[in-house]
């Protein structure tokens, strides 16, 4: 028998105010894990979500930036419109290299959900070269390409006749696109001209996605964009930059919580260890008459700590890896945009951060008591009531 | 014969708020090796703090206390330690037994903070102690003399060359009280010197040597 396995022991003497204990340091690494990996794979996902765009800047119509950059990088209904003209004469600006009018806007289905559709023409495929496309690529009028996720769901293959809720004319399915991995898996691509059709918009563009031909220089092609009228440009940097932007205050509230979350976990097991040693008074009296030292007691007592808390690190980090999925669904609910993709995830080095923290805090928790255990006198203990 | 124990003049106080508590006063005590001494008086005579103070649980106020040639006044906490894990055996009223700790684990407990690792020695007390087929039982499980065979074979277990026992059979009845007495006997036929306080005078009288205290002074029967 060692000092762990007593410690341990010891421990399990009060099963469930040790069980409670690490419950609650797991509920603390808990917070901590997901908040620091849905952290990284937001920002991780937001490059790629912005990466897979394709476009190093687009130009939208002048409005609140916030809205643009939600509709940019989620989707969604946006009530200014950019026209055909605006993308020929961006077309024909210096710098530019590729220009690719988009129409995009959406159809409710039941349950608050939405149909996107997406109306493109064929340069796309030229800005997005990754796309795979099952079938034909060209989107004739009436005709529409899924992914290959929405197409098994709508349980609809290559060939077969699609009807969008909300709108009074059958489809076909030319183009299956294989699963990306992005927001682009979310969207119904049909020509530009129908979706402008659909939706009384024909001339109308929601944004134009702009490639440059050298990045050094792309400040130039914003200050020609924004000579148009009523024209904003806005580049994957500022988009960054404002997503960032609106995720820091939540991110200060989170922080703020985790922080006194773990705070209240170590008033817990600094509770449970006092508790234990203050009812242990005689018992630790006699492990020091059979000769254990003030060392030895304070170095069990510590053990004890400093296992309540690791277990609790432990199930904490487990729990946030095997729950994260709920964690991230009520993200999604709660949060403006997330990106596609799982978001909390196994990470060792997050794990070995959140390991780490909860064995400090059974450190600092666990001093007070095992100084007081080790302080105490073998004879007055012993004769404590 | 060689003092194990040899206390001269020694006093034992203690401050309860603005009061002086006189424990002990200039007690002057020899045993010596393979002495069995009882120890009687009545409650708060200072039998315990005798016991304490012999033990190397506390230390004088006042007067010298020499443990087997060595002077333990000025001693650290570390070496009173030290003394205790090598050279004295604790059996206290209450047994003490960790009730998480099998009867083998709670034997063992000294072994663990001595750093020494003589696991045979803690079967061998076990056996001593009549035990040797409940090593693997859990206090819970035990009767009360039995818990008491095990606090015992827990002091024996270093080896030790003093005993001592403050109201060793206090929890005991008189058949577990008798059980307890002739295993006292048969150590101290061993060789080990053993002090026992006691309040039963007819257990005392068991014992070589008797000493009463009364306020703080020792008196020989």
């Amino acid at each position: 028998m060692g000092f762990f396995s007593l410690a341990f022991k010891n421990l399990l003497r009060h099963r469930i105010r040790s069980l409670l204990t690490v419950l609650a340091i797991a509920a603390g690494i808990f917070m901590l894990y997901s908040f620091l990996s849905f952290n990284k794979g937001y920002q991780a996902g937001l490059r790629r979500e912005l990466g897979n765009m394709g476009a190093h800047m687009l130009a939208i119509a002048k409005g609140c930036p916030y809205e643009a950059t939600a509709m940019i990088v989620h989707g969604g209904t946006i009530t200014d419109y950019l026209t055909q003209e605006d993308l020929l004469r961006i077309r024909e600006m210096p710098g530019v290299a590729r220009a690719v009018g988009m129409f995009m806007n959406q159809k409710p289905l039941e349950h608050g959900k939405v149909t996107v559709i997406y109306g493109v023409d064929e340069e796309v495929f030229a800005l997005k070269p990754w796309w795979v496309v099952r079938g034909d690529r060209r989107l004739a009028e009436d005709s529409v390409i899924l992914p290959v996720d929405m197409a098994e769901r709508l349980d609809v293959t290559l060939g077969d006749a699609l009807t969008i809720p909300g709108i009074d004319r059958e489809f076909r399915v030319v183009g299956l696109l294989e699963r990306t991995g992005s927001q682009d898996d979310q969207f119904v691509y049909m020509s530009l001209s129908t979706a402008q059709q659909i939706f009384d918009a024909e001339d109308r563009l929601t944004s134009i996605a702009i490639q440059v031909e050298d990045l050094a220089r792309i400040q130039d092609v914003v200050r020609q964009v924004e000579s148009l009228p009523d024209v904003q440009a806005v580049t994957m940097t500022q988009v960054l930059g404002t997503v960032e932007t609106l995720m820091t205050q939540a991110q200060a509230m989170v922080t703020t919580i985790v922080v006194v979350a773990i705070f209240i976990s170590a008033i817990g097991v600094l509770n449970t260890i006092l508790m234990s040693v203050f009812e242990r008074t005689r018992e630790i009296g006699m492990m020091k008459a059979v000769g254990c030292s003030a060392a030895d007691i304070f170095a069990l007592v510590w053990i004890e700590s400093m296992l309540l808390s690791l277990a609790g690190g432990a199930l904490g980090v487990a729990g946030a890896i095997g729950g994260g999925r709920l964690l991230e669904g009520a993200a999604r609910a709660l949060l403006p945009f997330v990106p596609a993709g799982s978001l909390i995830g196994a990470d060792w080095r997050i794990a070995a951060v959140s390991i780490a923290l909860s064995i400090l805090l059974g450190i600092v928790a666990g001093a007070f008591p095992a100084y007081r255990a080790s302080v105490l006198s073998p004879m007055e203990a012993i004769r404590s009531e | 014969m060689k003092p194990l124990i040899l206390c001269e003049k020694m006093s034992k106080y203690y401050r309860r708020g603005s009061e002086v508590v006189r424990a002990l006063h200039e007690v002057d005590l020899r045993v010596d090796e393979g002495e069995f001494l009882s120890v009687v008086g009545p409650s708060g005579s200072g039998k315990t703090t005798l016991l304490n103070l012999i033990g190397c649980l506390d230390t004088p106020s006042s007067g010298s206390y020499v443990f087997d040639g060595k002077q333990t006044a000025g001693l650290t906490d570390r070496a009173l330690g030290h003394i205790r894990r090598q050279g004295i055996g604790f059996v206290f009223q209450q047994f003490f037994l960790l009730p998480t700790l099998t009867v083998r684990e709670n034997v063992e407990l000294p072994l663990m903070f001595g750093r020494e690792r003589a696991r045979s020695r803690v079967d061998e007390v076990l056996d001593m102690v009549g035990l040797g087929h409940r090593k693997r039982h859990l206090p819970r499980e035990l009767s009360g003399g039995e818990m008491q065979r095990v606090a015992i074979a827990r002091a024996l277990v270093n080896n030790p060359r003093l005993l001592l026992a403050d109201e060793p059979t206090g929890n005991l009845d008189s058949a577990n009280a008798d059980m307890v007495m002739a295993l006292f006997k048969q150590l101290n036929a061993g060789g080990i010197t053993l002090i026992m306080v006691t309040h039963n005078s007819e257990l005392a009288r068991q014992a070589g040597r008797t000493i009463t205290i009364r306020d703080g002074k020792i008196s020989e029967v």
